[in-house]
């Protein structure tokens, strides 16, 4: 049980090294988590959701980022020799910091209690070597500062970016699954088709409320995304496109998904549903939407709020698809003014 | 023409522009001008601006002028038509319910502004207490689905609560009067830069109180869920309000709490939040067009 040192790098910066290695969970838990708490200019263990997903995620087999570990020493020749700063780091383990990873630490040692746990998993640290207290503390802070952490909107909006091709304008472009970008379906607004992919992941169309603070929806919007069943679903958002792109077969299907009310309805609750809707006839689909327009139009709301009882109806209708499609207009009209 | 309205003492006064007669003839509408951060109250020698508009969560500095505040609120909180439809209606509705939660409120801010943190507490109890039966009900009356109003009020009614509060937050908990995804915002409350007494109430309110979405130790820090509020008002207000010797319920002593001023400005930002949407939600409810 030990560490298996990668590559040696010098820090002409920080006047040190930086050794990149790995090793298992147990080595961890035996040489690193007791270093936490010595750098008293860092923080204890927070008590989040955020980590109790992890520590979920942990037992059942996910692979962490690196965490970093550091230590303070001054080699006497410049430069050294991966074995002599192997063996330091091996001969000195117990009077290292942990630089970047003590909630992944802490995590990692409430997950070591539970059930399936495996301790020889693999964590992958780096190892970096000042030659002084001051210049250690210049890294973390040039490691944790000026990054500000990416808002979960901002992340898909990114990856958004690189998974479906916005620009496109060859029409004869087919998409393939996992290969590279994919086209967006046909004049699809950027903003309005990553709207529908945030409300697919967190499973809500509740993404945009006015009334609560940018910051504090991005945390809920978060909250969701970790909470739902993404890593065992069945279902990808990949689906949701290839349906969209099945409606433009129709007409009528074509225009009411590009409502963007409709589609973000659509997005959440399709997520339930798509296994079937990929098996019907679009003529059956292009039915079933006749038919809940015709009960939709019953509901007397004022216009300020159509909005989003859209939004939440038309993701009741999908998600439970298979008993609604099969009801006339009253009967469905009914089941949606229970909801109301 | 506009008018300084005085509700049993305390005056208040629209901010750039004053209120019109006719639009403080409403109860409501001045609660709601009050809670959007739209006025200025006065009482004695205290004057205290209310700038902060709690009809957002968490709290925001208002920048908008009154119109256009109001405007804004009929539209986020889905209610519509324009602010002459929303005095006219609640013009006659409730006028001794809404009168006092607006005196309870003015109560609230006179005494946050004279520093007197605690005795602004005791008003934001009170407000609890007096909305904990009646908002249910003026809920239910406003739903147009018997049959389902029936069913959940007798759900609420009947269920195996503890006190009327509990019915409160029976109600609260099915996510349809305010919607569930307000419900799960969290919210700061610091300790910080207390004059050294940071850990001492952070000690005092994580020993009464459990379920903080996260608590930071070196920061002093806790975070509240929206739907948790109520209960940890009437778990401090319980144990601070209450020293009666061999009680055994741990109540709060001095020793614990330095300086309850101190203290209770750091908590009552929260729950004032709390307690104004639900305000703002009763109106909203009733009178959307």
């Amino acid at each position: 049980m030990s560490l298996n040192f990668y590559t040696l790098d010098t820090d002409t910066v920080i006047e040190g090294y930086v050794v990149m290695a790995s090793t298992t969970y147990e080595f961890a838990l035996n040489h690193f988590v007791p270093l936490i708490g010595r750098l008293d200019i860092q923080r204890d263990a927070l008590n989040t959701k955020f980590y109790s997903r992890l520590e979920d995620d942990i037992v059942r087999g996910c692979v962490m980022p690196p965490i970093t570990i550091a230590m303070i020493h001054s080699f006497p020749d410049r430069q050294q020799a991966l074995d002599v700063v192997q063996d330091y780091i091996s001969e000195n383990i117990e009077s290292a910091f942990v630089l970047d990873g003590i909630q992944r630490l802490n995590t990692l040692h409430r997950a070591s209690f539970r059930d399936g746990f495996d301790a020889n998993r693999a964590i992958h640290v780096n190892f970096i070597i000042a030659s002084s207290r001051d210049r250690l503390l210049y890294r973390m802070i040039t490691l944790n500062n000026g990054q500000k952490p990416m808002s979960a909107r901002h992340q898909i909006d990114i990856l958004a970016d690189a998974f479906f091709d916005f620009d496109a304008i060859d029409l004869k472009l087919v998409a393939e699954k996992g290969k590279g970008r994919v086209r967006a379906p046909e004049s699809f607004k950027k903003a309005d088709f990553v709207k529908g992919y945030i409300a697919y992941l967190s499973g809500s169309v509740n993404i945009d409320n006015q009334k609560i603070i940018e910051e504090k929806m991005d945390e809920l919007i978060a909250l969701k995304i970790i909470d739902s069943d993404i890593p065992t679903s069945n279902v990808e958002f990949m689906d949701i496109v290839d349906l969209v792109n099945k409606f433009s077969k129709s007409s009528l299907l074509r225009d009411w998904i590009r409502v963007q009310n409709n589609f973000i309805g659509f997005c959440v609750g399709a997520k339930t549903s798509a296994v079937e809707l990929k098996l019907l006839s679009i003529e059956k689909i292009e039915e079933s939407v006749k038919n809940f327009e015709k009960a939709f139009s019953s509901i007397n709301v004022s216009k300020v709020n159509l909005g989003k009882v859209r939004r939440e109806m038309v993701a009741f209708f999908f998600q439970n698809y298979l008993n609604l499609s099969k009801l006339d207009e009253f009967e469905l009209l009914d089941r949606i003014s229970y909801r109301l | 023409m506009n008018v300084t309205i005085e509700i049993s003492g305390t005056s208040i006064e629209g901010l750039s522009g004053g209120i019109s007669q006719n639009a403080a003839r409403s109860y409501q509408y001045l609660l709601i001008r009050l809670l959007l951060g739209t006025v200025k109250v006065s009482r004695g020698g205290t004057r205290s601006k209310q700038i902060m508009d709690y009809s957002s969560l968490p709290a925001t500095v208002q920048t908008m002028k009154p119109a256009d505040a109001v405007r804004d609120f009929l539209m986020s909180y889905s209610i519509g038509g324009s602010v002459n439809r929303l005095i006219k209606v609640t013009r006659v509705d409730n006028r001794e319910f809404y009168k006092e939660i607006l005196s309870e409120f003015l109560n609230f801010q006179i005494q946050t502004a004279r520093g007197s943190n605690t005795g602004a507490f005791v008003f934001l109890y009170r407000i609890l207490e007096r909305i904990s039966y009646s908002v249910p009900l003026l809920y239910a009356s406003t739903q147009s689905d018997f049959r389902d109003t029936f069913k959940d009020l007798r759900s609420i009614l009947n269920a195996d609560i503890k006190g009327e509060l509990g019915m409160f937050k029976k109600f609260l908990d099915k996510g349809r009067f305010i919607e569930s995804i307000k419900l799960c915002v969290a919210q700061n409350i610091s300790f910080a830069n207390l004059g050294g007494h940071d850990a001492d109430y952070y000690k005092l309110t994580c020993d009464r109180f459990k379920r903080f979405v996260s608590k930071d130790p070196n920061a002093h820090e806790l975070e509240i869920k929206f739907l948790d509020i109520p209960d940890f008002l009437i778990t401090i207000r319980n144990r601070f309000f209450h020293s009666l010797t061999g009680d055994e319920k741990n109540n709060i002593t001095t020793i614990e709490m330095p300086d309850s001023d101190e203290y209770f400005g750091r908590i009552n930002p929260v729950i004032s939040s709390f307690l104004a949407i639900v305000a703002l939600q009763s109106i909203a409810s009733k009178y959307r067009t």
